[in-house]
């Protein structure tokens, strides 16, 4: 069973999360087209350490997993704003 | 407001013809399923109720706490606690500023909430219309460690800790209370998925010679 620790209620079986797909930046709002387009259709694919949005449904909490996408580990997790806390 | 048109969201998954129904807290509830004796003798083993009826107020927001200790509630201080106050109601601390409270049996502290003064700014009103079970009994583990994938024994769990997770792939929430002299695990879950959850533990309640049970058993205010 793969278990994800969320770091409001602890840890949990995978089946209790949804991915919320990769944590993004978007670029300033007065950023160009060519910049804004990148950011709306391209994603950067290459397997790698990448932060993402996780949501353990019964609670309602979004958090993110900083996760290695080539072993799939999972490095650390925290609510957002609440980074240099972890 | 409650009016006797308000049935249990369970009802589903109720037999037809050879249960009793009655009317609690104006909701249309079974509160007999077999003969008292043998009700009895299911609660020992693993027994299984329907308390959706007991009212339910919820409450959110940065100010929310503090609303609710002016009205004299007792606000669990930790996020995922349940704290209860001196007339039986429960009140749990589902995250940092969102509150479930549930009326004590044959109480209305609810209606009271609901009828309080103008709600301050940060304070928000959340609807709560969940089914809500009482489970005891010797064998009550055994059915968690099979709708349940995290330890739910009473040493793994804190002794004011509200959990929430998923029973049979349903999100819910669970508390374990001792109360009227005996050990019970409260669980509340999207009225919706009642019916479903219901089956799915009286299913296997009845596989450990237990099964449903009229909420009289365990609340003395409806016996």
């Amino acid at each position: 069973m793969k278990l994800l620790t969320c770091p409001v209620n602890g840890t949990r079986p995978l089946s209790e999360f949804v991915f919320g797909g990769e944590c993004r930046v978007p670029p300033a709002a007065d950023c160009s087209d060519k910049v804004w387009a990148d950011y709306v259709h391209n994603r950067h694919g290459a397997p790698g350490i990448k932060q993402e949005w996780w949501y353990h449904a019964p609670s309602g909490t979004w958090f993110i997993a900083e996760r290695n996408t080539l072993t799939d580990q999972v490095i650390r997790t925290f609510l957002k704003g609440q980074e240099g806390k972890q | 407001m409650q009016t006797e048109k308000l049935i249990t969201p369970i009802a589903h998954a109720f037999p037809v013809g050879s249960v009793a129904w009655g009317v609690i807290n104006g909701m249309q509830v079974v509160t007999r399923f077999v003969g008292s004796d043998e009700e009895e003798a299911r609660k020992e083993f693993l027994g299984i109720a329907d308390a959706s009826f007991l009212g339910k107020f919820g409450v959110k927001g940065r100010n929310a706490a503090q609303w609710l200790q002016d009205q004299g509630i007792v606000v669990p201080e930790q996020p995922n606690s349940w704290a209860g106050n001196a007339d039986g109601s429960l009140v749990l601390r589902l995250g940092g500023s969102e509150f479930l409270i549930e009326n004590a049996p044959g109480g209305n502290l609810c209606e009271k909430l609901l009828k309080a003064d103008a709600k301050p700014a940060g304070v928000y009103l959340v609807p709560h219309v969940e089914a809500s079970f009482v489970l005891s009994g010797n064998a009550v583990q055994e059915l968690f460690a099979e709708v349940c994938s995290i330890d739910l024994t009473r040493a793994a769990l804190g002794v004011q800790e509200v959990v929430m997770t998923q029973f049979a792939g349903v999100s819910v929430v669970l508390m374990h209370q001792d109360l009227e002299g005996e050990a019970r695990y409260r669980v509340w879950c999207d009225s919706s998925y009642g019916p479903y959850l219901w089956e799915v533990m009286a299913g296997i309640a009845n596989e450990h010679s237990g099964g449903p049970i009229g909420i009289g058993n365990y609340f003395s205010a409806y016996k």
